[in-house]
């Protein structure tokens, strides 16, 4: 009898398949018999109750069929983000800068160690700007600081009885800032928007920036002993870190430029490497004489 | 009514709350928010008790210690430059925390922005006693040596903080920054 009722059960659920949502409450039904069926033959052979097993999970198929239906619903609510690149954010958001940031501090102790290289010109090992910024602001820190501290060791020469108070010109911080920022920054801008079109047409911004940031870095070491040489000894070693950091910057330009292939222009060759020089060692000079 | 004080600045904002805040007088309402910032220059100084007690970000304090530095630096400053140090000193602690911060935040950091300037600024509470020291001995040596712990004090004190929230790789890159921010600050405060 439990047979025939199966077979009966199966044809009918099989033709209510398709219409399951109307015959929803009669599949209920169905089920529920057939669990009361179930737990009258629990005593029955496995066969029996594989049958059972089966046929209960006959009913499975069409819920499946139904869950068909939903699957156009939206996903599972446990998802895997699909992580945007930075370009994807907008400008104005923080998250599209990271990525000049993207860069670890092995990448940037070795930029810095390959900045001064007058023979093969600097070779950098990734385009960031974490280093031109940090740079120029430990530069402005330094600079303020070992200023000032000059001018306080100048003015106990002067006046050997009377030593008094350090007196502390906070311009000196003012005028580092606006000179180094401008360098790092401003200064590429507008090497960059005035390049000729022949010269240097596939340099970018960053990099330029980079580039311009990095030569810097050598000046770090030499501030901290400025102080304590003589006269001549800092000009000496202001004009010898500048010549050399400005020298590889003039190699690496003019390395990148005839990658560009323009051999022909020599005299323009010789006017550009000599503004970024000339630059260059303009801003050592000038860091002497106004701070030291 | 009547919630016992340390489950009124403990617990989360609650309608029992919102509706207490109402009732209680107004000197009340400002003690608790003054015993709050003590307890987070508390903290500070001392690395003692909850860790998460900055974690409810405000900018009383950072806002506190600012004035209470500019004060001192532009009032030992000569007379010309009073203004430009005042203006200078803030500028210094409110731009430099929040590009400190940004870096952070650039390198991949997982930390809020608020958050962050807010323990920036509360670790420089060392510096300040420090400086508040230094008015009254002036000799050079005693004054490097208040300096110094104070520098020591809060860049350990920020450091707890936001050390854990840096990749592994870029940690150096992020915490420089605070070094070079506090040893502005200290220095700042040794040459007045």
């Amino acid at each position: 009898m439990s047979e025939l009722s199966l077979e009966n059960n199966s044809q009918s659920t099989t033709s209510s398949g398709n219409d399951f949502l109307d015959d929803d409450l009669s599949l209920n039904k169905m089920i529920d018999d057939n669990n009361q069926e179930n737990e009258q033959q629990l005593n029955n052979n496995e066969d029996k109750e594989k049958n059972e097993g089966l046929e209960f999970q006959n009913f499975t198929p069409q819920l499946d069929l139904g869950q068909k239906t939903t699957e156009i619903e939206p996903q599972p609510l446990v998802e895997e983000k699909q992580d945007k690149s930075p370009n994807d954010y907008p400008v104005w958001s923080l998250n599209y800068y990271s990525q000049y940031f993207d860069i670890e501090t092995r990448d940037v102790l070795l930029n810095i160690l390959n900045s001064i290289n007058p023979i093969k010109g600097i070779a950098l090992e990734k385009i960031d700007f974490f280093g031109p910024f940090w740079i120029a602001t430990t530069l402005i820190v330094l600079i303020g600081s070992l200023g000032n501290f000059t001018s306080y060791i100048k003015s106990l020469e002067k006046n050997k009885d009377n030593a008094g108070e350090p007196q502390f010109d906070f311009h000196k911080i003012t005028y580092a800032s606006s000179i180094l920022y401008s360098y790092v920054f401003i200064y590429p801008i507008i090497f960059w928007v005035f390049r000729l079109k022949s010269f240097l047409a596939h340099t970018k911004v960053k990099q330029l920036i980079c580039l311009f940031g990095y030569s810097l870095s050598w000046l770090l070491p030499l501030c901290l002993f400025l102080p304590f040489l003589t006269e001549s000894g800092k000009w000496v070693s202001i004009l010898t870190v500048s010549a050399l950091t400005g020298f590889s910057l003039v190699r690496t330009i003019l390395k990148q430029w005839k990658q560009a292939e323009n051999e022909n222009k020599t005299k323009l060759t010789l006017i550009i490497s000599l503004i970024i020089f000339l630059i260059h060692c303009g801003l050592g000079i000038a860091i002497k004489i106004i701070f030291f | 009514m009547s919630i016992p004080e340390e489950n009124k600045i403990d617990s989360q904002i609650n309608d029992d709350f919102l509706e207490s805040s109402l009732d209680e007088p107004i000197s009340q309402t400002i003690l608790r928010d003054v015993k709050m910032i003590g307890r987070k220059f508390k903290r500070v100084l001392i690395f003692r008790g909850d860790k998460n007690l900055l974690n409810n970000w405000d900018l009383w304090g950072p806002l506190i210690v600012c004035l209470i530095l500019s004060v001192i630096l532009s009032s030992k400053a000569a007379d010309e430059q009073t203004q430009l140090i005042f203006a200078g000193v803030f500028v210094i602690i409110w731009f430099g925390a929040g590009v400190v911060t940004v870096n952070a935040l650039l390198l991949g950091g997982k930390v809020s922005f608020f958050q962050s300037v807010c323990v920036l600024g509360y670790s420089l509470f060392p510096l300040v006693i420090s400086a508040v020291f230094s008015i009254f001995f002036r000799h050079i040596i005693a004054r490097t040596v208040f300096v110094l712990v104070g520098f020591v004090w809060s860049v350990t004190a920020s450091l707890g903080f936001i050390s854990p929230l840096i990749p592994k790789n870029k940690k150096t890159l992020a915490l420089y920054p605070v070094f070079l921010f506090y040893f502005t600050i200290s220095w700042l405060i040794l040459v007045q």
